[in-house]
């Protein structure tokens, strides 16, 4: 039951997470605006917690949670429920794509910088991976964004846009190209740390090849670590993703929260509001639910992959 | 390949070259310290509307008021680097103590950094920071600044804070530590006098990697036009915005979303400036690294 045990805590963690959340989305977003003197009208802003808006929030939001168990509605009166159904779906086909990629392209990108240490190749090897991984994802966007539309804009398959049913291919290998390489580089790391271990010299003692050795014990035991990195790895896939969408205009799931936060650089005297909280809160909940879901997926794969070997 | 340590040479050569772009920037040739603004070319009959290309006169292109973006991201080097460097210094200054009072692994110092720890990294950091800057009551705070670049800095803090608990628990298990125990003294001070010099190396060279990871997140920030520095300014009778009170490369990327497909020097060229530096720092970071595993035994 320990595996039960470690769920439930993290079940717990990320309840506290989403609470915590919900806590600053809540916090009201009206402020005075001071004019002091007669002749001009000078403004002074200042922003004072109101507590009793603040409690009133919070409590008609959980009341409408608990008892009529829907998430609010947006600023056009539809509910959360039916936005989430229109944005998420496209950046879960992303999400869940990007994963596919990058975990078969990193752990064989990982292979290769293993084997080629100590060869002239470890320039392609260690070293490049290294560089992907200084890379800031929004630089990489903006490149490949500038040659695609520049070089190559005749892949059709390729293009922007988000109402094609092809529509998840560019942004789902962009999602895929910084997790691929992290997790080429924890499998190269989990090898070289098996080399030492006796059982490894053991086989390759009786004869067997190195590449017998590699894939028959040593991945094996390395699916431990691959998995512990799961969610991880599903962290940056949702970071690139709120980029990714942003840049790239592709109306998923992120690309709505970061329009429902609505943050303003500027504004004037009674204009409204187009904070939405409930849309906020009801597109981290997904996100935090795929979250916790992977957590599970890692711990309950570890548990059950002991090693042997 | 890794025999001269390449990474440390490669790391302290750039770095290098940022320092002296910081320094020497307004001096250099061709760098406008006054940041002019062109709005208009007039060539006989031939007029142009910035945002001008790159060409000779303006190496980098210009932004959308005409500024010459060589000159900006040149004298943006040093706000970015002031920003990164004191954030980063205030997560360690609050993560270095909370690690060591933590190492043994129970009492309040301990679940207040695994508390802390868990919670941020359940999220990715960008996400905690955009909900965390956007929170009202910083958006008319006069320390606004201050509060930016500690949040900024507390977001990772909790995971700094547990590296150094590892190492710190890994340093007590260590014969030599009980010896140390028996000269009575208290345990700040065992932490200070004798766990802290065995972690420093290791410190050293996450504080350069940390350096990375806030540009890498300030960045990002910029590209959602979420900034550190900035004030309110009045523009018109009852209208107002937010002003970058500098130049840091992030301001610079809040441009780049609608100006890839016709204008993507505004976006490349300080997005490039951030890609370089934290090349840079994490050279610098590994290399210092392989030199400290090199030199410690």
């Amino acid at each position: 039951m320990k595996l039960a045990f470690r769920l439930l805590n993290t079940l717990i963690l990320y309840a506290v997470v989403f609470l915590l959340m919900v806590m600053i989305v809540w916090i009201p977003r009206y402020f005075h605006v001071i004019s002091d003197s007669s002749s001009h009208f000078v403004m002074d802003f200042q922003y004072h917690m109101d507590w009793h808006r603040y409690e009133n929030n919070l409590y008609w939001y959980f009341q409408n949670l608990i008892v009529n168990g829907n998430l609010g509605k947006n600023r056009l009166g539809t509910p959360v429920s039916h936005v989430i159904g229109e944005f998420i779906p496209r950046s879960l086909l992303v999400i869940f794509t990007a994963f596919l990629i990058s975990y078969p392209l990193g752990v064989l990108k990982g292979i290769f910088d293993y084997r080629a240490r100590f060869k002239k190749r470890a320039a392609m090897g260690e070293l490049f991976t290294f560089f992907m991984l200084s890379l800031p994802d929004f630089f990489v966007i903006i490149c490949v964004q500038w040659l695609l539309i520049e070089y190559i804009p005749w892949i059709k398959f390729l293009s922007f846009g988000y109402q094609h049913w092809y529509s998840f291919l560019l942004p789902s290998l962009l999602a895929a190209i910084y997790p691929a390489f992290y997790i080429a580089r924890i499998t190269s790391a989990s090898i070289a740390e098996q080399e030492k271990e006796d059982y490894v010299k053991t086989a390759l003692g009786k004869g067997f090849t190195k590449r017998y050795v590699l894939f028959k014990h040593i991945m094996v035991n390395s699916r431990r670590t691959l998995y512990n990195h799961l969610p991880a790895v599903m962290l940056y896939i949702l970071s690139n993703l709120l980029i990714i969408e942003y840049l790239m205009d592709f109306k998923g799931g992120a690309y709505r929260f970061l329009f429902a936060l609505h943050y303003s650089r500027a504004f004037k005297l009674g204009q409204q509001s187009v904070y939405e909280p409930e849309v906020v809160i009801g597109m981290a909940l997904v996100f935090i639910s795929i979250i916790l879901l992977v957590q599970w997926i890692s711990q309950i794969l570890s548990y059950f992959a002991e090693p042997k070997p | 390949m890794m025999r001269k340590n390449f990474f440390l040479r490669a790391g302290i050569g750039m770095f290098a070259f940022l320092m002296i772009i910081m320094i020497l920037g307004p001096f250099l040739p061709h760098i406008d310290p006054e940041l002019h603004k062109h709005l208009v070319w007039i060539k006989g009959d031939d007029i142009k509307v910035p945002p001008y290309p790159p060409s000779i006169k303006y190496p980098f292109g210009s932004t959308e008021d005409g500024t010459d973006l060589l000159s900006l991201i040149v004298l943006g080097t040093r706000d970015t680097f002031i920003f990164v460097f004191e954030i980063t210094i205030i997560r360690y200054l609050i993560a270095v103590p909370l690690g060591l009072a933590a190492s043994r692994k129970k009492g309040p110092f301990h679940w207040i950094l695994t508390g802390w720890n868990n919670v941020f990294s359940a999220l990715p950091p960008l996400f905690s920071a955009i909900l965390l800057l956007t929170a009202p009551f910083l958006l008319f705070n006069s320390h606004r600044l201050m509060w930016a670049m500690f949040l900024i800095a507390l977001v990772e803090a909790g995971r700094v804070g547990y590296i150094i608990q590892q190492q710190s628990y890994a340093v007590s298990q260590k014969h030599y530590i009980d010896a140390v125990k028996t000269l009575g003294l208290k345990p700040s001070k065992i932490y200070y006098q004798h766990y802290l010099p065995v972690l420093l190396p290791e410190i050293i060279v996450l504080f350069f990697i940390d350096l990375g990871r806030v540009l890498l997140l300030i960045g990002q920030l910029g590209i959602f036009s979420i900034f550190i520095s900035e004030k309110w300014v009045q523009t018109g009778f009852s209208n107002a915005k937010l002003v970058n009170l500098n130049h840091n490369w992030a301001t610079l990327l809040a441009s780049a979303r609608g100006n890839i497909l016709a204008h993507f020097w505004i976006g490349f060229f300080p997005a490039f400036a951030i890609a370089f530096s934290i090349f840079a720092f994490n050279l610098l970071g590994e290399g210092l690294r392989q030199f400290f595993s090199a030199h410690s035994r």
